[in-house]
């Protein structure tokens, strides 16, 4: 496999407001920081999974990497090709679509199917001799009935506005299609046939897919390496299996005991995590998940652990991970 | 004829909707049982009607809604019969309901305390014991600092904090039943575990029922002692917790558990759907709504209603293959 998308090192900073004072105080202007030194690199053909609580940074990092939110520090490069200007991310979006998160709220309300599917080509001024017959191309593939060209997002189910949303971002033909929260909001049943229809599609036309989701139970089966966020760092990354199979990071490991069983024999006696995610504005000094780990030391109230690589393609910042 | 302990019993419920598409099936001789004790699981997909039910049960429902045959009697008493003033008397002091959505259940522009001490209107104390009651059961389901969150408006809370809340104000008239209309949706996997773990405790110290309308099976496994799943208007199965996953009777049952990927033990990358679609309620079918979906379909199903086969004392389907 080679690397199609590599991600070194990104932090993404917010600039905060700081009063009409601020402006005129000496020093370094107060920032939000939102992504640091996040590494990852994503291969052809493969599906890779984006997992964290709200707030984790998930969203943000999808758009850095399709120029869509500017960013600190840290580069960005796409088959071999560095991404710095606007023009090279414009470039990008070609090859590289996104799903947005909201598939209804993402489809312009006043624009027809056929129109909101085709509008790739306009956006990026390329020929598109027969829209009609684009337009039914696309239905077919992501199996929707050719009579729903004519039709307003308003119109459709919230499984007919996600499949338009996987043909408009395949509309172009791309290499790399970022998914956010491809399957929220759906009926488990629905869920899987969106996922289906993703993996197909991947293996038809050699995509990668980046999945971003808070779902752990679909991700672990549809992900080949996950990554999971939190607090705007990457805890822990790996192969799916392995990662799932033994979590390095304690993080890891409450998320996936937090997942509720529908086995009612299978019930948790206790909570595996306490507590919520700590607001970015107030990020714990240290280990950032200091304040939830059950784990936590002294050196973790103080120090921030740096990532290590553990073998097998795994990566984790913790200064006690579980041996894996 | 009704058992001392049954709080609340729904008989035959049929419900319309007056659509320009023509009158809407919402429930169909819907029915369930609960009693004093016992926590109830309502599972559906959407459109199944389980919102239409949660509406009926707190006497909720929307002005084009029509109640063609059946009743809801809450100890013995049918509540949808009653004059307004009645109706008013019973919602919220007797029958209570955890909304879907903690942000828009409440009043955006008045602090937490003051909507908390409304809520009381049925009591006679003084503002002051109100507030201190209110504060109290702020404390109870968990919120830390429950004096400086009574002065909060809602935006200032986080996601987890504004559930715990909404089930504070539900609990505030400790009602003999308690509806929870999806109360994790809206929520993180961790923030998830530490709602199910709160209404846990809380139905020790709850003498009455607790409903939770849900589409998530996990939801079901963790906190229920019973379920009835319900499908096209209908209630398709009844059964406790167990029978419902380990043994479900009812081929529509059987596949919403299957395609639940969290029921998945091994890594599967085409994940199982229920192929087809759900009826159109405006004109149900004469036969099982299920039949065009279902891989046992015969064609008796296609022509017949299918009767309510009970196959132990607590498990029952509505299906033309179940055997008692």
């Amino acid at each position: 496999m080679s690397a199609l998308y590599q991600v070194a090192g990104l932090s993404v900073d917010l600039p905060m407001s700081s009063g009409i004072l601020g402006a005129f105080l000496p020093g370094p202007k107060p920032t939000l920081n939102l992504l640091r030194d996040i590494s990852l690199t994503l291969n052809s053909g493969e599906t890779f999974g984006l997992v964290g609580e709200s707030g984790s940074g998930k969203t943000t990092l999808a758009r850095a990497m399709l120029g869509l939110q500017a960013v600190s520090g840290g580069s960005l490069t796409f088959q071999g090709q560095p991404l710095a200007s606007q023009r090279s991310f414009t470039a990008l979006r070609r090859d590289a679509a996104m799903m947005f998160q909201d598939a209804v709220a993402s489809l312009s309300p006043r624009m027809t199917v056929t129109a909101l599917i085709t509008e790739p080509f306009v956006i990026h001024g390329l020929p598109l001799p027969d829209a009609a017959a684009k337009a039914a191309e696309l239905l077919a593939q992501v199996g929707l009935p050719p009579a729903l060209a004519g039709r307003f997002p308003h119109e459709l189910s919230g499984g007919q506005a996600r499949r338009i949303g996987v043909a408009r971002a395949l509309a172009l033909r791309p290499k790399l299609v970022i998914a956010d929260e491809p399957t929220a909001g759906l009926d488990v049943s629905v869920q899987g046939e969106v996922l289906n229809l993703m993996t197909d599609l991947k293996s038809a036309f050699g995509l990668s897919l980046m999945i971003i989701t808070h779902n752990l139970a679909m991700v672990r089966h549809v992900s080949d390496r996950i990554a999971i966020l939190y607090l705007g760092r990457m805890v822990e990354t790996g192969p799916t299996r392995a990662v799932f199979a033994r979590p390095a990071h304690p993080y890891t490991q409450s998320l996936i005991a937090s997942e509720p069983q529908p086995d009612p024999r299978k019930r948790r006696a206790d909570l595996a995590i306490r507590g919520e995610i700590p607001s970015v504005l107030r990020r714990p000094p240290g280990c950032a998940f200091h304040t939830r780990c059950p784990a936590a030391q002294d050196i973790c109230r103080q120090s921030a652990p740096e990532s290590r690589a553990l073998g097998a393609g795994r990566q984790v910042i913790c200064h006690f991970p579980n041996p894996i | 004829m009704t058992h001392p302990d049954v709080l609340l019993e729904v008989e035959n419920l049929t419900i319309t909707y007056a659509s320009d598409g023509g009158t809407l099936h919402a429930l169909r001789g819907a029915h369930l049982v609960a009693r004093a004790g016992e926590v109830i699981g309502i599972v559906g997909e959407s459109g199944c009607g389980k919102s239409t039910l949660a509406a009926a049960l707190i006497n909720l429902l929307a002005s084009n809604a029509r109640v063609t045959a059946g009743a809801v009697r809450f100890r013995g008493q049918d509540i949808l019969t009653l004059p307004d003033a009645a109706k008013r008397a019973i919602r919220g002091r007797h029958i209570a309901m955890v909304f879907q959505d903690p942000m828009t259940a409440f009043n955006p522009v008045l602090p937490l305390g003051d909507q908390m001490v409304d809520y009381q209107h049925h009591l006679p104390q003084p503002r002051r014991e109100k507030r201190a009651r209110a504060r109290a059961m702020l404390a109870r389901v968990g919120i830390p600092d429950p004096d400086l969150v009574l002065g909060r408006f809602m935006h200032e809370l986080s996601g987890g904090m504004r559930q715990r809340a909404a089930i504070a104000a539900a609990l505030l008239m400790t009602p003999e039943v308690l509806v929870a209309d999806e109360p994790t949706t809206a929520l993180d996997v961790t923030m998830e575990a530490q709602i199910i773990h709160l209404l846990r405790a809380l139905r020790h110290d709850h003498q009455g029922t607790i409903l939770v309308v849900t589409h998530h099976l996990g939801v079901v496994g963790e906190l229920c002692d019973r379920v009835y799943v319900m499908y096209a208007g209908q209630v398709v199965e009844e059964g406790l917790v167990d029978d419902i996953y380990h043994a479900p009777r009812h081929p529509y049952t059987a596949a919403l558990i299957a395609c639940d990927p969290a029921h998945l033990e091994t890594h599967t990358p085409v994940l199982p759907t229920i192929p087809g679609r759900l009826p159109d309620l405006t004109a149900p079918p004469a036969g099982c709504a299920f039949a065009a979906r279902c891989a046992k379909v015969t064609a008796r199903c296609r022509a017949e209603a299918p009767p309510w086969v009970r196959v132990s004392a607590t498990q029952a389907a509505l299906c033309h293959e179940v055997t008692p």
